[in-house]
């Protein structure tokens, strides 16, 4: 890596290691970023239509970026024939200069702003304010960011890194009186204060969640209701946003606000949403308000441009990945993000600022993938983050840790081939601290156990009958670690009447994709696609038991491929519990679902699987079978995230174990003397973070049907 | 449309103002609407009510306040300059419905005038009456009806009102009427009495 890449590092693990200590501050994230992932999440589950809406949206804004132009020549159009003054902005200083020039010309004095990330982008207030004109932040969150002098942290939050005292406290001393840290009087104290701002401002300032091009309308989404003042009391105002927000009409325009309130807040609507068609009257003048309209690009055609980026311009600015991003959860927007926060804050600080900037916090990405779960236009963020860090480290070169663990794979055959050797001295403590003075592999993070009997062996001398072929894809850990977890999905699979055979095939090359060696995983997915494919050819289903892996398989492979090939074994794998839920389907899932005397045990979703799923089909699986398995209240990544968590201290450790914090403190309050998890890296978290026995649900499911001797053998 | 299915529709809509932070009640007339209203203003000790159209005033308030506490005003009743003056000690604003959606509690408030909006945005408290005639059951219906309202090309601001005004900027707590109204007041007024008033 280059020097200004260290440098850029180092400032880097500086924020992380500060952000590790604010204590206080990762308390208000994570109530604030929890609330948002779980009130969504509750409206997503509960309103039947949900999904249909989801569908129409990501459907809508893909036509909107496909006819962008023509949407755009129809929007000028239209408003046009409205009275709007419609300005086309190339880049962030002509909107400035735009912007400046007005309010000098129609000498404003104050100028009042709603919330706007548009403007947040271009820095117009600030440009505003050192061109000498008063300008006031209306939204509560943003007035509170202006007083602070900082930026907003969070998407459509721009406050919520801030308790209640710190606001109580910034108000008080603003405005050189006692204001108390209750939420309520602060609101009232703003409101009186903001009022007068309203009623004597000369020109308002809005953005624009959507706009509308058969009519030349703008659709502003609010909850507070100062939209509505700074559109309706000034004379002059002005909406700024960017190209990607017009759609062709009403209907979508209404979609899309539907599915940005669920998203963003868990609510059918918000307060408000107003559309303004051009200028109203003003009472008793005989006049009409002035109304500007400023279309920015800004790097956005160029992002058009791009055949993977474009994706990025579906963004609606929920901020649901902000709340369940789990490095984003932990330290905000401040560290992770530009101006733009959080995952698709990646992309888009690429493209609105610069490469540098954005690469500078990608590696805050862990690729759990659970942004494209939460993202309403169904975004592949994680795709797009890699290409970020793929570039940058073509510009800066790379850390020698990722570039050594984009080897993992490798390490794992070699560590399984030495045992017991390996595991010996993975255990010592010296040879521990070398290695982390050597390679930055932090000495508290305890390896599994490697063996040398590998699944793979195993199976050779394994003969499987059943009437349905299954192929099975097999991970490293399932091999070369615990081959009990490989043993049990051939045995439940040949319980189900399954003959499972083991295509060729080799690790899923995910750990590379981590840190942004996208060639090293496309060509691992290329060389199991041409077997796998071979495979399902000859009229076999595949069934993979590591999330990981069946994330590579269903999602990763053909989006890096692009192939039919790729797309065949997609369409064609299938997470092991998911497999026999199919079986099921069609009555031949053997179990007889007899309650069983068995303890409570708790469970944890892993990211890919809700990523894939989105519920977990081994849950479903094993609620059928009687077992009392109860899921753990968590909506974010057990924190290890595959090698990440491996990484020395605040390079990785740390903020991995700082992630988990709350999943090990509230399985742990659960009470139960076992944890169930598809994902062997959640396994080793949750081992290393609780010292609870982790167990993969095929071994649950395995051991149910040893007692119903529907398997002989030995646990 | 049958008695039974109004009724599922009102009741629907009741629900879903108050799972919004509203309230609303059914009124058999406008003088009982009047009754309703001054109720409110006396709770809150207002001094002056703020009608968004003249044409609602006159049919609310025939001789304007009467021998009530409070007065009433309308932006044609006054220069826009006093009226904004006017505004700023206004606690109660008053306006109609131009429709109202039953599945989300949407009021649905079209203006062609700035000052018959912040009728609906400024005060503490916003009273809205609704004619049940206006009230439709689902969201798709708002769409064709702010779709037919784009294709005039006056200047327009169309209001999709559900519940209060609200933030959780502060330590993620629900806060109500921020910067517009924290009291919602429907009166969903019955077909027949509403024009016979």
């Amino acid at each position: 890596m280059d020097r200004a890449g260290f440098e850029a590092h180092k400032k880097l693990l500086d924020q992380v290691r500060q952000g590790l200590n604010d204590k206080r501050r990762r308390a208000a994230l994570y109530v604030g970023t929890e609330g948002g992932t779980e009130a969504s999440q509750k409206t997503y589950a509960q309103w039947s239509q949900s999904a249909e809406l989801l569908q129409q949206a990501r459907r809508v804004k893909r036509e909107a970026i496909e006819h962008l132009d023509e949407n755009l020549r129809r929007f000028i159009q239209a408003a046009k024939a409205a009275g709007v003054n419609v300005h086309i902005a190339p880049d962030a200083t002509t909107a400035v200069r735009y912007v400046v020039d007005l309010a000098r010309k129609a000498q404003a004095k104050l100028i009042v702003k709603s919330k706007s990330m548009t403007s947040e982008e271009i820095g117009l207030r600030q440009h505003l304010e050192h061109e000498g004109f008063e300008v006031v932040e209306t939204d509560l969150g943003e007035r509170i960011i202006q007083l602070a002098n900082q930026r907003p942290s969070h998407m459509t939050a721009p406050a919520i890194h801030m308790t209640v005292e710190e606001v109580a406290d910034l108000f008080s001393q603003k405005y050189d009186r006692e204001i108390p840290p209750e939420p309520g009087r602060i609101a009232a104290f703003a409101r009186e204060s903001l009022r007068e701002s309203f009623l004597r401002a000369d020109v308002g300032i809005t953005g624009a969640n959507f706009a509308i091009a058969n009519s030349g309308a703008i659709v502003l989404v609010t909850n507070e209701g100062n939209g509505r003042l700074v559109t309706a009391l000034p004379r002059i105002t002005i909406a700024i946003f960017g190209v990607e927000k017009i759609v062709a009409n009403t209907t979508d325009a209404f979609t899309l606000v539907q599915a940005l309130v669920m998203s963003a807040a868990g609510r059918r609507l918000t307060s408000y949403v107003t559309i303004i068609k051009g200028g109203c009257k003003l009472a008793q003048t005989g006049l009409r308000q002035e109304q500007h309209v400023i279309i920015l690009d800004n790097g956005r055609s160029q992002m058009r441009n791009d055949s993977t980026f474009k994706e990025a311009l579906y963004c609606l600015r929920c901020g649901a990945c902000n709340d369940i991003c789990p490095t984003s959860r932990l330290f905000g927007g401040h560290v992770f993000g530009h101006i733009y926060t959080g995952p698709v804050g990646i992309p888009w600080t690429r493209y609105t600022a610069n490469l540098d900037r954005a690469g500078e916090f990608a590696p805050l990405c862990i690729s759990c993938g659970l942004c494209q779960s939460a993202c309403p236009e169904d975004i592949n963020i994680p795709l797009l983050i890699a290409k970020v860090k793929e570039q940058y480290a073509k510009t800066h070169g790379q850390l020698s840790i990722n570039r050594l663990l984009c080897n993992y794979e490798r390490f794992v055959g070699f560590a399984s081939a030495t045992s017991p050797i390996s595991n010996y001295l993975l255990k010592r403590r010296l040879f521990r601290r070398a290695l982390q003075r050597l390679l930055g592999i932090d000495a508290r993070r305890p390896f599994p156990k490697f063996t040398r009997h590998t699944f793979k062996k195993w199976f050779k001398s394994h003969s499987s009958f059943g009437s349905r072929d299954v192929a099975y894809f097999v991970d490293t850990f399932a091999d070369m670690c615990d081959p009990g977890i490989g043993r049990a999905v051939i045995e439940i699979l040949e319980a189900n009447d399954c003959r499972v055979t083991l295509p060729k095939q080799v690790g899923s090359g995910m750990p590379a994709f981590l840190y942004g060696d996208i060639n090293r995983t496309a060509k691992a997915g290329e060389f199991n696609v041409r077997y796998l494919a071979e495979t399902v050819r000859n009229g076999c289903q595949i069934v993979s038991s590591e999330p990981t892996a069946t994330y590579c398989l269903k999602e990763l492979y053909p989006r890096l491929l692009g192939s039919t090939e790729a797309e065949l074994v997609s369409a064609n794998s299938h997470d092991l519990f998911e497999y026999l839920l199919a079986l099921r389907e069609e009555g031949k899932f053997a179990g007889s679902f007899l309650r069983q005397n068995v303890n409570p045990v708790a469970y944890h979703a892993p990211c890919h699987t809700r990523s894939v799923y989105g519920e977990s089909p081994a849950l479903e699986v094993l609620q059928l079978t009687g077992v009392d398995i109860r899921p753990v209240r968590y909506t974010t990544c057990c924190g290890i995230a595959g090698t990440f968590g491996f990484k020395e201290r605040a390079e990785g450790y740390d903020v991995s174990m700082a992630i988990g914090e709350t999943l090990f403190e509230r399985l742990r309050a659960m009470n139960v003397n076992l944890v169930i998890t598809e994902s062997s890296v959640c396994r080793m978290q949750i081992e290393h973070g609780t010292s609870l026995p982790v167990l993969h649900p095929a071994q649950l499911l395995w051991e149910m049907y040893r007692r119903e001797g529907r398997i002989i053998g030995n646990p | 449309m049958t008695t039974e299915r109004q009724d599922e529709k009102t009741a629907k809509f009741i629900g879903e103002v108050s799972s919004v932070g509203g309230q609303c009640v059914s009124a058999p007339d406008l003088s009982n609407v009047r009754d309703h209203v001054a109720k409110i203003v006396s709770t809150s000790a207002a001094r002056r009510v703020a009608v968004g159209d003249q044409r609602l005033a006159s049919r609310l308030f025939p001789q304007g306040a009467g021998n009530r506490k409070f007065e009433v005003i309308t932006p044609s009743s006054m220069s826009r300059d006093e009226f904004f003056v006017a505004l700023r000690t206004v606690d109660v604003g008053v306006s109609g419905v131009d429709l109202a959606v039953a599945e989300t509690g949407t009021l649905i408030i079209v203006t062609r005038e700035e000052s018959e909006r912040l009728v609906t945005a400024l005060p503490q408290i916003h009273v809205a009456i609704l004619p049940l005639s206006k009230l439709v059951s689902s969201f798709q219906e708002a769409e064709r009806f702010v779709s037919r309202v784009l294709e005039s090309s006056e200047g327009t601001a169309i209001s999709l009102i559900s519940g209060t005004s609200r933030t959780t900027d502060i330590g993620d707590v629900v806060i109500s009427g921020v910067h517009g109204p924290r009291e919602l007041h429907v009166f969903l007024l019955d077909q027949e009495s509403a024009g016979s008033d």
